[in-house]
């Protein structure tokens, strides 16, 4: 694997056959290349699961593949895997718990399965490229005992992951790996939460990690938009966090792409990202970078069937999200976004 | 100055502009491999939605910078992005599978979740186990919104092929936050966080009295109709 990094406007390459190219701009790495900070004009999008059950990955990685060889052109595309929360079982192994609440998974087991997925969307797939990231998310009780722990676990397990896709003859042109993590404010404190990313961030052969995140109690009408005069202190969020402290999470780590949620479709969200953004501009003279967005649309779909009403409110839809996204947050210069994906959570209880 | 001294710092600048100047046509020339956003935009669109903006400031920056973007798409345009010989043939079957695919969690499992795609439920605990053939999982807690109000969370699974059924219960009595004690058979027995009892019956579907009285169970399960595991994808999120 080769690394192209570029610090400012600089390029400097270490080229050889097949690289995959890192973007280092201002903090951060990327799997992206994009020297012009702009709104990406064609996003691509694509499904992604809280995982239930292990059967039919292949197929389902098959799926994606032939899904997205179904559209005309080249693209990347994004698929988050959420195998649950973090979990340590009785003999000290690490894994999460999947979503069909009753099943413990071992990172060398979400190891296997992402290779299984990334083969079927090899397989299946010749002109486009996947990130695919193994997710997991920041909350349970018990984060505190295990959080640095298990994001020290969960950099290894990526980088296994694709040291094997290498020998399986699957090339990072096709299909790579990331870390990516559903970090919310009300799922723990922000104390127990960079836990888990510092023991991410401390290992050696880190990856990028897309956070899906939200700003939960965050206000949707500060920072004002007329930039202030004088100092821009953070707003406070739900469960103790602030502005800042969301800022953080989702872009104060070297690996951190934030892929934001906007469940919302009355735009409350996309409001209180706008906000973060302003702040995050207003204070670091930076500008924010958000890579995609994140709905929960098929989820949502699926719940209601059984329980009407178990998603009101927090139902918006794929296409719509995207937009609004687009036209609240990042419409606004000041705030830096490649949107490059929708994304769209569904429940995989063994197909796509 | 001597003569020679002059010619040589000249000599030593064109070098060192000659240098620049080369190392910034390699910078310039360096391929990216964003060629598909390149070869792919739409400037159309990105045209549309620049007569939304209504700040002059903004609009001026938005359209330089689709210029730019422009600009690069006919720099960078010749280059493919996909493999030119793929083939795309491997076999899973060399992929060694795990001796273990999952373990199982039974019993009385501290913090085992919500299905909460509203995010306004918490979990104290819950139970996990199997009666008649089927995995009942039960987590046990309160609302984020009403610490007072506690509920309990069943999730039915089927063993063979895979399925889940959903159903959330509120505690019949405003007395905090639920959390499972033990398991009688069927009967879960719960402590609210005021020190009361409740009894939960796990076929019924329902709070019950107590560990004792007979009530009928539910509607026998019937599994969700099982997914297409190979449908042909059709979901195109474009209009």
């Amino acid at each position: 694997m080769a690394l192209v990094v570029v610090f400012g406007n600089q390029t400097f390459a270490e080229g050889t056959a097949d690289d995959e190219v890192l973007i280092h701009t201002k903090k951060m790495y990327l799997p992206i290349v994009n020297s012009i900070q702009v709104a990406d004009a064609h996003p691509s999008f694509m499904r992604s699961y809280y995982v239930e059950t292990l059967t039919g990955m292949y197929s389902l990685g098959c799926a994606q593949g032939t899904y997205a060889m179904s559209v005309g052109y080249p693209d990347f595309y994004f698929m988050f895997m959420d195998f649950g929360n973090p979990y340590r079982n009785s003999s000290l192994v690490l894994g999460t718990k999947l979503y069909d609440y009753q099943t413990f998974v071992t990172t060398g087991q979400i190891s296997y399965y992402l290779t299984i997925i990334a083969s079927g969307f090899a397989d299946c797939n010749n002109k486009d490229k996947l990130f695919l990231a193994a997710g997991t998310n920041t909350s349970g009780d018990f984060l505190w005992s295990i959080a640095y722990d298990h994001g020290y676990a969960w950099a290894e397990m990526v980088y296994n992951a694709n040291q094997s896709l290498q020998s399986y003859g699957i090339p990072s042109s096709r299909v790579t790996i990331t870390s990516g993590i559903n970090a919310e404010p009300g799922f723990n404190s922000f104390s127990d939460t960079v836990q888990w990313f510092d023991g991410f961030n401390d290992h050696p052969m880190k990856t990028a990690n897309f956070i899906i995140g939200s700003a939960d109690g965050c206000p949707d009408d500060y920072s004002p938009a007329t930039p202030p005069q004088g100092n821009v202190y953070p707003a406070e969020c739900n469960d103790g966090w602030t502005q800042d402290d969301v800022n953080k999470i989702n872009n104060g780590y070297i690996t951190s792409a934030a892929i934001p949620m906007n469940f919302l479709p009355n735009g409350y969200q996309a409001s209180q990202w706008y906000r973060i953004g302003l702040y995050f501009h207003y204070v670091h003279n930076n500008n924010i970078d958000f890579f995609g967005v994140m709905t929960q649309e098929a989820a949502c779909e699926q719940r209601e069937q059984e329980d009407p009403g178990a998603c009101y409110g927090m139902d918006n839809s794929l296409y719509f999200g995207y937009q609004q996204f687009r036209t609240r947050v990042v419409s606004d210069s000041r705030i830096n976004s490649f949107l490059l994906w929708g994304a769209d959570m569904k429940y995989y209880r063994g197909a796509p | 100055m001597k003569k020679t001294t002059y010619v040589l710092m000249i000599g030593i600048m064109l070098t060192l502009m000659i240098g620049l100047v080369s190392l910034v046509n390699a910078v310039r020339d360096q391929p990216s491999n964003d060629i598909d956003l390149y070869q792919n935009a739409i400037p159309g669109e990105w045209d549309a939605n620049i007569t939304q903006i209504t700040n002059p400031a903004q609009k001026a920056t938005e359209i330089m910078r689709l210029e730019q973007f422009r600009q690069a798409a006919t720099r960078y345009a010749a280059q493919a992005l996909a493999e030119a010989n793929f083939t795309g043939t491997r076999s899973i079957a060399t992929i060694p599978t795990p001796v273990e695919v999952g373990s199982p969690l039974r019993g009385v499992i501290e913090d085992l979740g919500f299905d909460d795609l509203r995010r306004e439920l918490k979990s104290t605990n819950g139970w996990v186990g199997e009666i008649g053939g089927l995995v009942y999982s039960l987590s046990a807690g309160y609302y984020r919104a009403d610490e007072s109000l506690g509920l309990v969370q069943l999730r039915i699974i089927t063993m063979g092929e895979y399925s889940r059924t959903t159903v959330n219960v509120d505690c019949p009595r405003k007395s905090g936050a639920l959390r499972v004690e033990d398991v009688k058979g069927s009967r879960v027995i719960l402590r609210a966080s005021n020190g009361e009892l409740f009894y939960f019956d796990l076929l019924a579907r329902q709070f019950v009295e107590s560990l004792d009285v007979v009530v009928p169970t539910a509607t026998p399960f019937t599994p969700p109709q099982t997914e297409d595991p190979n449908p042909t994808p059709t979901w195109n999120p474009y209009p």
